[in-house]
């Protein structure tokens, strides 16, 4: 048995045998890679081209207008815009605001569940990823009604209260769209962490439990550290994922005058595109996107890889 | 505005029907034939605008060699002019569209819309217009459009508030101050307007009433001018009412304005003949039937006003029958059966002499307490002259609401339109044209 | 993210997780003694919470739907007021002769075709990654790798310019194209491979004379058929949810998916407050299809979502 098992790994890790070389791979390869190029290749590499061109009109603008090697002067503009500028610092604050937010609920909520003492774990599972169902655009447009006095009883229990808090507010339309956010993902996350704390050894917990410790130690010392991996996974989709922003701020821009047309990154690409008709400049932001996505996802990564091995 | 027709629409659907089957087989007067040679075809007509649907069937059932297929599109807020411009870049836009005056420039400089004269009888149509509109559809002695609309910016009150403040319908914007200072004693909770950070075009038309250039052309250079005297003396006025609160800041069409309105915190409306049927919607439920009054612009002290919104029709570059094109497109803007085939769709005051009346005994403004189109013809008639739009409305529009956003949390009007004036500079210089400020 | 260690994706059946639970009880009653703020009360409580946090605005959702108008800014939230919800619907489905239907079948087709295909591309990638043994096999992979970090988002426009040059926008290719390319399920569909095909089934059947596209047809795909299911799913549910990429390539509004449509209306809501009641409605009709999937293939989302998350 074992050295069959031997021979099947070395055969393995030989040289490829017939049928299984890379000849056959590329039929099974080609339609992935296919539309591989075609969707994310080729577009990225006519958005830099066109992001080192301009199209330059002269006088009143009533000619026609001719496309002009322009170098690095979109990616300039792009990032002496103020406007643009604002976008990313505003992202980097819907970061720090929303991750700890997010991973930080779903990490309690995920223990919480995974407590003794939880009763209805389906139900409770069930209902903490029932936002995940609802698309973004629908979870916005329902927080955005959740947002407008008149219709909101939110607002309405909260004026009750006593209290008056415009959410869309432009002091407060940020962690307003935060929460959307965290409303989103949360469940998805924390069935992820509450997998993982399946995995977490019985023997382990039986010991902290005999050495006297509580549930709430037993969380902190031990559950906690074993789902490290999968929660460097989710902080590293997630800190890419605010890169996404569009479609909340999209939808509650509609709804109040705080979300300007170029409140994110991407808005501001779209604005560029189909508002201010500026196509190169708009396939500069794009790139420029796409890039800073690229390195905080290696930052994260290494990041990551860096804490587990510790 | 396309407003003013989206939301009237809905209402003048049901009444409609009757008018539709009395005109299809009137008489009509029909425009004197175009000098082209007899064109015939199918075409494609895009609008956003209410009651189009029925003026294609109309045009459709009154003759037969021109066949017009009619598409609804989202209106401009919506994104409705990047479908279009996207379109025809595309080769697939309609052969017809309709474009409001300030977004027209840009489509023209695009060469997106093609120039109509050859196309038209500018003898029966274009000439037959005031100096003031022609200038909103001609670029360098060519003709881009015939006008559809045209809206002068009007006030409306509620006159039994005025009445209560001690006030007459102010004539000057002194007199509204004063008016606004009134009605804060007696009920301090009300506001004699808003402004409305959303409708950018208001804040244009109250330039060009006092006789702002944003937009001029200097030989062969642009020259922008957003935040120009005349303009700053505006910016100054309105952000002093704000202080004073005598003007309240908040989003036209919202569900805040919209109950403010029916509660009467807010009694006056800074809008255009369009504004009727939203004002009427919002209120009626109220019991306010009979109390607003539509009023001329108040003046910075001589007769002066300013068009807001309005649209014209076009023929746009996609188009492979200009000709059939051309010759819907006067129907649309000269006709009286197309202004009878739309229905009652709201308070509409259109360019070409001789067809607002039509558009009125459809109407019923029963609801207001004065002649209402007696005003529009007034207002109408006092156009502050010598105003353009420029090359790409879009930039100014959005980086002036943007600016707006900050109305709330301690930024100024003057502000706002430096802002403006600097991003459609740098926009503009950025395409390539060339721009004195 | 180094090249995956290949291990079996964590299962949730009910079996394993009662066997951990269902332990002696004598563990049970010792943990009991945590007390205090672990205590059933606190846990449950705060589970009750977050659970209603999550829920309350989609029951938010039901009862508005069931409002007309004048009754969303009239009654209290929860109050039924007028039952309008059959009125409602009927505006909704009227609305544009049929357009929100239209909008939903274009929904269920993009994101079906995405689904059904794309999974299929991407699982028969996956398969090679794991089964063959090519040159460029760790380069290749450093690409679908590269592919899954990137955010969407930040090649919408580049496709939409793409699209442009080769007049391609305002189509159905326009987004059925893209959303046949699922790095992710590449990637995941090699953990899938890996774990449900053994490589001696696959040599007995190369012993036999097959060859190997139809063992992977009649075997590979079969045996690792749950994981082809989670990945259409997830694929499913990301093209449903898509909303940038429709947005920006398509204009006719004959096209739209729902979420794009619904977005619109909620635009034409402002000028015209009529249109509120059939935006929420709207939105009710159009994640049931959603909710219903979830609940009924809970089993294959779990296990996706796991077999992601580990290394």
């Amino acid at each position: 048995m074992a050295t069959q098992a031997l021979t099947t790994t070395v055969r393995r890790q030989g040289r490829a045998l017939a049928g299984t070389g890379g000849r056959t791979a590329a039929l099974f390869l080609v339609p992935f890679f296919a539309v591989f190029v075609i969707a994310m290749i080729a577009p990225v590499i006519y958005s830099l081209v066109l992001s080192f061109h301009s199209q330059q009109k002269s006088g009143l603008g009533f000619g026609e207008a001719k496309t002009v090697f322009v170098g690095l002067e979109n990616y300039v503009q792009v990032f002496q815009s103020e406007t643009f500028m604002e976008g990313i610092a505003r992202l980097g604050l819907y970061c720090l605001i929303y991750v700890p937010c997010m991973v930080g609920g779903a990490v309690v909520f995920a223990l919480l569940l995974d407590a003794t003492v939880a009763k209805a774990r389906k139900l409770f599972q069930l209902l903490v990823f029932l936002p995940h169902a609802v698309p973004g655009v629908i979870a916005a447009l329902i927080w955005a009604y959740l947002y407008t006095p008149g219709i909101s009883p939110l607002v309405q229990a909260l004026q009750g209260g006593g209290i008056q808090i415009n959410f869309l507010d432009s002091h407060v339309v940020l962690p307003s769209i935060v929460n959307i956010g965290v409303w989103e993902w949360t469940g998805y996350n924390v069935i992820i962490l509450f997998t993982a704390l399946q995995a977490v050894p019985r023997e382990i917990l039986e010991a902290a439990r005999v050495d006297g410790a509580g549930e709430i130690r037993a969380a902190v010392s031990i559950k906690f550290p074993l789902i490290l991996p999968a929660l460097s996974v989710i902080m590293l989709f997630t800190i890419i994922g605010t890169l996404q922003l569009f479609t909340e701020p999209n939808i509650i821009s509609k709804a109040t005058a705080s979300v300007t047309s170029t409140w994110v990154p991407n808005l501001w690409a779209y604005d560029a595109a189909f508002i201010r008709h500026n196509l190169n400049q708009a396939a500069a932001a794009s790139i420029i996107i796409a890039g800073l996505a690229a390195i905080l996802s290696l930052a994260v990564t290494r990041l990551s890889s860096r804490m587990n091995k510790s | 505005m396309k407003r003013r027709h989206l939301f009237a629409g809905m209402a003048g659907l049901a009444a409609s029907t009757l008018l539709l089957t009395a005109c299809g087989t009137g008489p009509s007067t029909s425009a004197a034939p175009t000098p082209a040679d007899d064109p015939s075809g199918s075409i494609t007509f895009w609008s956003s605008l209410a009651g189009m649907d029925k003026v294609a069937e109309a045009f459709n059932a009154s003759q037969d060699k021109i066949k017009v297929s009619f598409e609804t599109i989202p209106n401009g807020a919506n994104g409705g002019y990047a479908k279009l411009s996207t379109a025809i870049t595309a080769g697939n836009g309609p052969d017809v569209a309709t474009i409001e005056y300030p977004q027209l420039p840009q489509f023209v400089s695009n060469g997106q819309v093609i120039a109509l004269d050859g196309l038209i009888n500018k003898a029966e149509t274009v000439d037959k217009l005031t100096d003031e509109t022609k200038a909103l559809v001609q670029f360098g002695e060519k003709t881009y459009a015939l006008p559809y609309d045209a809206a002068p910016m009007l006030m409306w009150y509620r006159k039994d508030m005025l009445d209560k403040a001690g006030v007459e319908v102010p004539k000057t914007w002194d007199d509204f101050e004063q008016a606004g200072k009134k009605l804060k004693a007696v009920a301090p909770d009300s506001y004699l307007a808003t402004f409305n950070p959303n409708e950018v075009a208001a804040s244009a038309g109250l330039a060009w009433q006092a006789g702002a250039k944003w937009f001029g052309t200097e030989g062969d250079s642009w020259k922008v001018g957003v935040n120009d005297e005349a303009t700053q003396k505006v910016a100054g006025y309105w952000q002093k009412l704000i202080d004073e609160k005598i003007v309240k800041v908040s989003q036209a069409y919202s569900d805040e304005w919209s109950l403010d309105l029916a509660n009467s915190t807010v009694v006056g409306v800074l809008g255009g003949n369009w504004s009727a049927t939203g004002i009427q919607k919002r209120t009626e439920a109220s019991g306010q039937k009979g109390q607003w009054i539509a009023a001329e612009l108040p003046t910075w002290g001589n007769e002066s006003g300013a068009f807001y919104g309005g649209s014209s029709f076009n023929v746009t570059k996609s188009s492979k029958n200009p000709a059939a094109a051309a010759k819907f497109v006067e129907f649309l803007t000269t006709n009286q059966d197309a202004i009878k085939a739309r229905g009652n769709t709201g308070s509409a005051f259109l360019a070409f002499p001789g067809l607002t009346p039509v558009a009125q005994k459809a109407y019923d403004s029963s609801y207001f307490g004065n002649d209402i189109y007696e005003v529009f013809n007034k207002a109408y008639g006092n156009i502050t002259p010598g105003w353009q739009w420029g090359p790409n409305w879009d930039i100014t529009n959005t980086a002036l609401k943007d600016a707006y956003g900050k109305l709330t949390t301690g930024g100024t009007i003057d502000d706002a339109i430096d802002t403006a004036q600097d991003a459609t500079v740098a926009s503009l210089k950025q395409a390539g044209l060339s721009v004195k400020e | 993210m180094s090249t995956p260690t290949l291990s079996r994706p964590r299962s949730t059946s009910p079996s394993q997780q009662g066997h951990r639970r269902g332990g002696p009880a004598f563990t049970r009653g010792m943990s009991n003694r945590g007390g205090g703020f672990a205590s059933k009360l606190t846990v449950n409580g705060l589970l009750l919470i977050g659970s209603a946090y999550m829920v309350v605005p989609v029951l938010w959702l039901v009862f508005a739907s069931t409002k007309n108008a004048a009754d969303l800014y009239g009654t209290s939230a929860y109050a039924l007021g007028n039952f309008s919800l059959f009125e409602n619907i009927a505006n909704v489905a009227q609305q544009d002769g049929g357009l929100f239907f239209r909008w939903l079948s274009n929904s269920v087709m993009y994101a079906g075709v995405g689904a059904v295909l794309g999974s299929l591309i991407s699982v028969m990638a996956g398969y090679a990654f794991d089964k063959f043994q090519f040159r460029w096999k760790d380069s290749l992979f450093g690409f679908v790798l590269v592919g899954v970090l990137i955010p969407n988002t930040a090649t919408v426009l580049p496709m939409y310019l793409l699209a442009s040059l080769v007049g391609m926008t305002n189509t159905v290719w326009a987004v059925l194209i893209p959303v046949l390319c699922n790095p992710f399920g590449v990637y995941l569909a090699r953990v899938y491979s890996a774990s449900y095909v053994p490589a001696e089934t696959l040599e007995a059947a190369r012993m036999d004379g097959a060859g190997p596209i139809r063992s992977f047809f009649s075997l590979g795909l079969p045996m690792m058929m749950p994981g082809y299911i989670t990945i259409a799913l997830f694929q499913f549910v990301g093209v449903w949810n898509n909303f940038m990429l429709p947005l920006v390539m398509l204009q006719d509004q004959q096209l739209l998916p729902v979420s794009v449509g619904i977005s619109i209306w909620q635009g034409y809501s402002v000028p015209q407050p009529e249109f509120t009641p059939m935006v929420i409605t709207g939105s009710l009709l159009s994640i049931i299809p959603l909710l219903v999937a979830f609940i009924l293939l809970q089993r294959f989302w779990k296990s996706g979502l796991t077999a992601g998350s580990v290394k």
